[in-house]
């Protein structure tokens, strides 16, 4: 087993989600992690994955100088762990999140490049941890 | 600029976590310091009240958060720095604007104060 990283897009609807999450007490919170088969380069438009094959509930932690395989995030973020329990053989190419169990809205999506894609059998999990770091922008 | 403890706020915000409280109040001052990441108030609070908070487009749609609200100015008062909180006193300060320059508004007017926030992107992800 070993840590591939990727780096994705926080898209459009992203930035009104995380803006809502600052003030409004009644705003949907982006603690779902979902995966597909898509390939699609990411735009910031983008909406929904290309192709989601499963989406579940993930772990969210807030860390500091987070470790995430060979690299150290520095500063605060927000780790969103999910794990995928796989029951038929596939290629994951595309991660998302989301702040609703379906549809809703996304925040992120990232495409794995081809590299760093795995193939998965049924029977295997799929860890997948999404790093938000919120940093001072320039 | 956002502060330390604001980022740390904000990370709870986003993921739903326990501590984390919306930030809802906006106040004024009349300290000239720079803004550091480590302040965690105005450096000379005159006036805090809740904000009216929109979003507003500048690079993405609806990317920025505006904090705003109408003050009255009881006494003359030089405004030289704005400030966003989550509680109506103390609290956690998200973050602290120095005005490039103070304002002066005279007893019995009406100062419009406003904070922004533009989210932009940035992340890291990965899986085995």
């Amino acid at each position: 087993m070993a840590l591939i990283q990727w780096t994705g897009q926080i898209v459009n609807d992203g930035f009104v989600i995380a803006g809502q999450c600052l003030y409004d007490v009644n705003a949907s919170h982006p603690l779902y992690v979902a995966y597909g088969t898509g390939t699609t380069a990411v735009s910031a438009g983008d909406t929904a994955l290309e192709n989601e094959v499963d989406r579940v509930l993930a772990t969210a932690t807030e860390e500091t100088d987070y470790v995430a395989g060979y690299a150290i995030i520095y500063g605060q973020s927000l780790v969103l762990k999910a794990s995928f329990d796989i029951t038929s053989s596939i290629t994951p190419t595309e991660v998302g999140v989301f702040d609703a169990s379906s549809g809703g809205n996304m925040l992120y999506r990232a495409v794995i490049s081809s590299g760093d894609r795995r193939n998965l059998s049924n029977g295997d999990v799929w860890k997948v941890e999404v790093i938000i770091k919120v940093e001072q922008g320039t | 600029m956002l502060t330390s403890v604001g980022i740390s706020e904000t990370c709870k915000l986003l993921g739903d976590l326990s501590g984390g409280l919306e930030f809802a109040y906006i106040a004024y001052g009349t300290g000239t310091k720079s803004e550091a990441s480590g302040d965690t108030t105005l450096e000379s609070e005159v006036d805090r009240g809740l904000a009216t908070v929109e979003l507003e487009s500048t690079l993405a749609p609806r990317d920025t958060v505006v904090w705003y609200r109408y003050f009255v100015v009881e006494d003359d008062v030089n405004i030289a720095e704005v400030g966003v909180f989550n509680a109506s006193s103390g609290g956690d300060m998200l973050g602290r604007k120095k005005l490039a320059s103070t304002v002066f508004v005279g007893k019995g007017s009406v100062a419009y104060v406003e904070f922004k926030a533009m989210i932009s992107d940035g992340g890291y992800s990965g899986g085995s």
